[in-house]
């Protein structure tokens, strides 16, 4: 694993404001998968920020094949 | 700490923000938040706690989704095993009038001999309308109104079982995580208000088997009160099918256009099985006690 994904994986408390079905969540998170809410919620946010970069990736390309037309 | 959290921080309780009541939280994320932030900032022009909000909204939403179809799932085996249980008790009280009456061993052994069908039941239109049209010697202890009684006690077992079976279904279903169920009926979604409310139904439901009149339906008027009747058929959507369905079940009866016999099946299968059915339901003392309640 390189450095830049074990810091990654390292977490820190973080004070956010969510809404309050938080608590919901996090009984669900435990219940259905068997994990903490923040663990769950890491999980979502790396999930997006996948797809945001990875979508970048896709629009880039795509801009620059109808550039070239 | 940015300048988001400290703003957060600053206020603990709960507030609106656009009409969504929300509260500060402290959760452990990685280290790739503050990316997070940053991106939602420029590729969506929100923070990232409201981000992070909406995503777990989704996923909440998910994952109740999912919840769901387990709920209505064990919202239909309550109302099956309430059902049952109401049927298991309706058929004790009528067996035990009938063992008051001295009349049962008679009717059972004659129900036996023209071979019903206890697994399926199918041939139990057959062996009611012989019941019905049974012509009575003077050697049988037995007067027509019993006979009738024995026929509503013929389908409150039939009802029974077959609930029960699908009781069982349901079970498997659920321990499997077989999400496709056969679709419940349109009935089955109204809501069993009250233990009465079932039993009103549950006794309901046994009427529907019913091809009799006289005594039968002075059972069931015992249990049901026309105005109740009314009141179920107008409030909930099981009851008036089935009592609708009793009424059908009677002109068929009243035309004589039942169905044909169905094959008998191995006789001594049926016998025992009769025999399980019909006796094991009460022991001698319940009988005693619900009989003098009848």
């Amino acid at each position: 694993m390189d450095k830049e994904a074990t810091e990654a994986l390292k977490t820190r408390a973080t004070t956010l404001y969510l809404t309050a079905s938080w608590p919901i969540f996090q009984r669900l998170c435990r219940e259905k998968l068997g994990q903490s809410g923040s663990a769950r919620l890491n999980e979502l946010m790396q999930k997006d920020i996948d797809r945001m970069l990875k979508r970048d990736v896709w629009g880039g390309k795509w801009t620059r094949k109808t550039q070239k037309r | 700490m940015d300048t988001e959290n400290a703003e957060a921080m600053k206020t603990p309780q709960p507030r609106g923000r656009k009409g969504i009541q929300g509260r500060a939280t402290t959760i452990y994320l990685t280290a790739s938040w503050p990316a997070f932030q940053q991106l939602c900032k420029d590729r969506l022009g929100v923070s990232g706690s409201k981000r992070l909000s909406e995503l777990m909204r989704l996923d909440l939403d998910h994952m109740l989704g999912k919840d769901a179809s387990n709920q209505a799932t064990e919202q239909r085996i309550r109302e099956s095993e309430l059902m049952v249980a109401n049927l298991i008790l309706q058929v004790k009280k009528l067996k035990a009038f009938l063992t008051k009456l001295n009349v049962y061993d008679d009717l059972e052994d004659l129900v036996r001999d023209w071979k019903l069908d206890v697994e399926t039941f199918k041939n139990l239109d057959s062996v009611t309308e012989k019941l019905i049209n049974y012509k009575i010697k003077k050697s049988d202890k037995f007067s027509r109104d019993d006979l009738q009684l024995f026929v509503g006690f013929l389908s409150l077992v039939r009802e029974k079982v077959l609930t029960a079976r699908s009781l069982d279904q349901l079970r498997i279903s659920k321990i499997n995580g077989v999400t496709t169920i056969p679709p419940a009926s349109p009935d089955s979604t109204a809501p069993v208000s009250t233990a009465k409310d079932a039993e009103a139904v549950s006794a309901a439901s046994s009427g529907a088997m019913d091809q009799s009149t006289g005594a039968i339906k002075k059972f069931l008027e015992s249990n049901l009160d026309p105005s109740q009747l009314e009141t179920l058929r107008a409030t909930n959507p099981k009851a008036k099918e089935i009592l609708d369905g009793k009424k059908s079940n009677v002109d068929r009866v009243d035309t004589g256009t039942a169905k044909t016999p169905s094959k008998a099946t191995n006789k001594s299968q049926s016998e025992t099985e009769l025999e399980n059915l019909l006796e094991s339901e009460l022991s001698e003392e319940e009988e005693e006690n619900l009989g003098n309640e009848t």
